[in-house]
């Protein structure tokens, strides 16, 4: 297996291609990895970069984008929470990294 | 619709139809490569359908959710037969078809069914029967089956059968005399109750999970999304199938869109003393009213 590609801000990432099902409950958005037989719940601004992340896009971007969005919150904070959360969904295979 | 090669009371008579699920005697393959492998039972799935053993009762094939093999033990009672039929058999085949077996019991409210799910000696029967008592039809015990096909959960009636713990059918004046056990030398009542049972659907109106702990009196919250996917998921019946049957993806679906359609609560009530009349009067006021 490949080593981790670390994320960065010039980072353009996707939702993974792999089997993933999806299924909203409340305002919530319920997960299922066929691949990896987990299931995944993403909740407030997790939602809202999972849809971002439909289409390939980079990090600095997304965030900029978010940060539109959420006007709670700087730059610098989003940056490090979204580059934190990707690799969350990294680790897990749902996303995909496109170089 | 069944068509079974015993008698099953638990089962009602409908006018003479084509049945979907056909259940015969025959040979039964033995169990190779079991995936749980205990001293009373043994599973393995073959292709998507399931294989049982239950050491001294019978061998059990369910295919294609709607061929049911028996290969009993020559001297068996029907009783052990019908119970292994009536529970995990019946479940794998619910599953198979599609068929999100709760492990719940249910009454009928006249906008819906309200479904009690929770842990084995949650009580779910017993608060099913005191509300039965009070005169709410009973949808289901121990198994509630939801359909999605109309777009929105429905429970389809169960079995007309209330499976009671012995001090509970003490507590609610249950005769005990003459009354079947739900298998020989089990401590539960097989209480049979058709004419105080809901035979049509029921849109889903709200499910219960149902909580006993150390709390002083009756407590509801309503679950959120984590917790509600959660628990439909734990007390799906036998919900470890579901990666041999080659289902949970599908299963999933079935959850998140009865757990979108549907509030689910946590009902917590005092784990000492007897409780009931306090939980059921809660239950009536809180979901089964008008």
């Amino acid at each position: 297996m490949a080593t981790k590609t670390e994320i960065h801000l010039a980072t353009r990432v996707q939702q993974s291609p792999n089997p993933i099902a999806t299924s909203p409950v409340d305002e919530d958005l319920m997960m299922f990895s066929q691949e990896r037989n987990s299931y995944f719940a993403l909740q407030g601004p997790a939602r809202a970069i999972w849809e971002r992340i439909a289409q390939p896009i980079v990090v600095e971007q997304l965030c900029e984008e978010l940060t539109a969005e959420f006007d709670d919150v700087d730059i610098d904070e989003c940056q490090r929470d979204v580059i934190a959360f990707l690799t969350e969904l990294q680790d897990e295979g749902l996303i995909r990294i496109i170089d | 619709m069944f068509a079974t090669p015993f008698p099953c009371p638990e089962l009602f008579a409908i006018p003479p139809s084509e049945p979907d699920v056909e259940v015969v005697y025959g040979p039964v393959p033995s169990i190779t490569q079991p995936v749980f492998n205990g001293s009373w039972n043994q599973i393995q799935f073959v292709d998507g359908a399931f294989l049982y053993n239950k050491t001294g009762v019978t061998r059990a094939l369910v295919s294609d959710g709607c061929r049911i093999i028996l290969q009993r033990v020559p001297w068996v009672h029907d009783d052990e037969v019908r119970y292994t039929f009536l529970s995990i058999v019946m479940t794998a085949l619910l599953l198979q078809r599609g068929i999100l077996p709760m492990h719940a019991s249910a009454v009928a409210a006249h906008d819906g069914a309200v479904l009690f799910m929770g842990p084995s000696g949650a009580g779910k029967s017993t608060l099913a029967a005191e509300l039965v008592r009070r005169g709410h039809p009973l949808q289901a015990d121990d198994i509630a089956p939801i359909v999605l096909d109309s777009g929105r959960p429905e429970v389809v009636p169960g079995f007309p059968q209330l499976k009671l713990a012995l001090d509970a059918a003490e507590h609610l004046d249950q005769p005990q005399a003459g009354v079947a056990r739900v298998r020989p030398g089990e401590a539960k009542l097989s209480v049979l109750s058709h004419d105080r049972f809901h035979r049509r659907r029921l849109p889903l109106k709200a499910a219960v999970l149902l909580e006993p702990s150390a709390v002083d009196r009756v407590r509801m919250r309503k679950l959120d999304s984590v917790a509600k996917l959660k628990a439909l998921v734990k007390y799906t019946f036998n919900q470890s199938f579901l990666d041999g049957l080659g289902r949970r993806g599908q299963h999933f679906g079935q959850v998140a869109a009865v757990g979108n359609a549907t509030d689910v609560f946590a009902v917590q009530r005092p784990d000492t003393g007897w409780q009931l009349p306090a939980l059921a009067d809660f239950i009536e006021h809180e979901l089964l009213a008008s």
